[in-house]
């Protein structure tokens, strides 16, 4: 499949109830009702959606290690804007279109303003990533605008994921393979073995003798 | 003719002229002893010049391969320079305080000795912050934490599990000492999935605890059967 050139719709639309995006082992990425969306479309294709409203974000960030688990939960509860790449068929049955009631309740005093602020929140998006995407059916992307005005982002795959972050990088294979990079620390765990660089410590395992 | 030995050496790791050295005062004394043989004078001479055209050979030898080693470049550019810097330092830090503390290197012999990390570590023991130490003790410093802790050795747990394997521990009382365990660092709960989870101060902190008991007993028992 060939990469595509995205852009926005322009009919908000809003979801009618809780929405949970992704769900693995590690993740859960839920949107709550009355959330403001638009469709990122590219050519007729309905690849994801841009979500104005309340989220909240659970990430177990944790490696598990035979010398004990490295690591903790990143819990956020978001009000920013974030991104959507992939599934975008998931929710098309729980979104109605938003009246100027739902806009205004987000602090848009029209649906021009809002689409001008997603429109710029997305070219944003698609300077940095360039707006082309080519994945696999069964994956999804996940952007979140930072405090930092720069996207955290996550990867998904079934229960394969990766989070990168300012200050943190997560990448999650299956139980026993994890990387976790964090300003406490470097950790790598791979088939038995473990290398662990905290700030005045090193540890290196293996499970193999 | 007895020359001194001439020793060269070339180090391992950086190939440079670590000694070139001859002995002088075993050369002074030939020297003086055989003052009045020319001939020897010439040979030494020629001798000192060859050493000299050695030393300059063994130079550009090392400069070039210095050069070569630094002749080596990737280009990247600045983002990931910036960023590979950074991890790298913390990589290098966390090393560097790893080594301070494990390797000795002797002034006087060169030599590299491995302090094995079971022997003495003084200074580390001294920079125990006792605050802390004291509020991991505290969370150890209960039966049933430390049944809590031994259950998890064995792999991550949900509540309902551990609640079957520890009955005497009511699902309250459980709670609370989860939390606790989890203050202390010892313990962590994944978020999405429930379960709880031993972290590494955890199980050392377990191990601790079962070493300290197994020592006080065999200690004890040594000192009943001495008589003590």
């Amino acid at each position: 499949m060939a990469p595509m050139r995205a852009q926005l719709g322009n009919e908000p639309t809003k979801l009618t109830k809780d929405l949970v995006l992704l769900q693995n082992e590690k993740c859960i990425i839920k949107a709550f009702a009355n959330a403001l969306t638009l469709p990122i479309l590219a050519d007729e294709a309905r690849l994801g959606y841009i979500f104005f409203g309340k989220s909240k974000f659970t990430l177990d960030a944790i490696v598990e290690t035979p010398k004990g688990a490295v690591g903790k939960p990143l819990i956020k509860d978001l009000d920013s804007p974030f991104i959507m790449l992939g599934k975008a068929h998931n929710i098309t049955d729980d979104l109605a279109p938003a009246t100027p009631y739902d806009v205004s309740n987000l602090g848009y005093e029209s649906s021009e303003e809002f689409l001008a602020k997603a429109n710029e929140v997305f070219s944003r998006f698609s300077v940095e990533y360039h707006t082309r995407f080519n994945f696999e059916a069964d994956s999804q992307v996940f952007a979140f605008a930072n405090e930092h005005d720069k996207w955290d982002m996550l990867i998904s795959k079934g229960d394969k994921l990766v989070f990168t972050s300012r200050d943190k990088v997560y990448i999650s294979k299956d139980k026993a393979e994890g990387i976790n990079v964090s300003p406490a620390g470097f950790l790598v765990a791979k088939r038995g073995k473990t290398v662990v660089i905290g700030k005045n410590n090193l540890l290196i395992d293996s499970d193999d003798e | 003719m007895a020359f001194g030995l001439q020793k060269v050496y070339i180090c391992q790791f950086r190939i440079d002229i670590c000694e070139i050295k001859v002995d002088e005062k075993r050369f002074e004394g030939d020297e003086s002893e055989l003052s009045e043989d020319k001939d020897l004078k010439d040979e030494m001479k020629k001798l000192k010049e060859e050493l000299q055209g050695l030393k300059e050979q063994l130079r550009e030898i090392s400069e070039g391969s210095e050069h070569k080693h630094r002749g080596i470049y990737i280009d990247v550019n600045e983002k990931l320079s910036d960023y590979l810097g950074d991890v790298m330092e913390g990589v290098a830090e966390g090393i560097r305080g790893e080594l301070k503390r494990s390797i000795f290197i002797s002034p006087h012999h060169g030599e590299i000795k491995i302090i094995s990390e079971e022997k003495e570590r003084p200074e580390e023991t001294a920079k125990v912050d006792p605050a802390e130490a004291a509020a991991i003790m505290s969370a150890l410093g209960h039966e049933h934490r430390l049944k809590v802790l031994g259950e998890l050795m064995s792999g991550g747990k949900y509540i309902s599990e551990l609640q079957n394997s520890l009955p005497e521990i009511t699902s309250s009382t459980l709670s609370s000492h989860l939390d606790i365990l989890q203050e202390a660092g010892l313990v962590v709960q994944e978020r999405v999935r429930g379960r709880y989870l031993i972290t590494i101060p955890g199980r050392m902190a377990y191990k601790m605890a079962s070493a300290i008991t197994k020592q006080r007993d065999k200690h004890t028992e040594e000192s009943a059967g001495s008589g003590e």
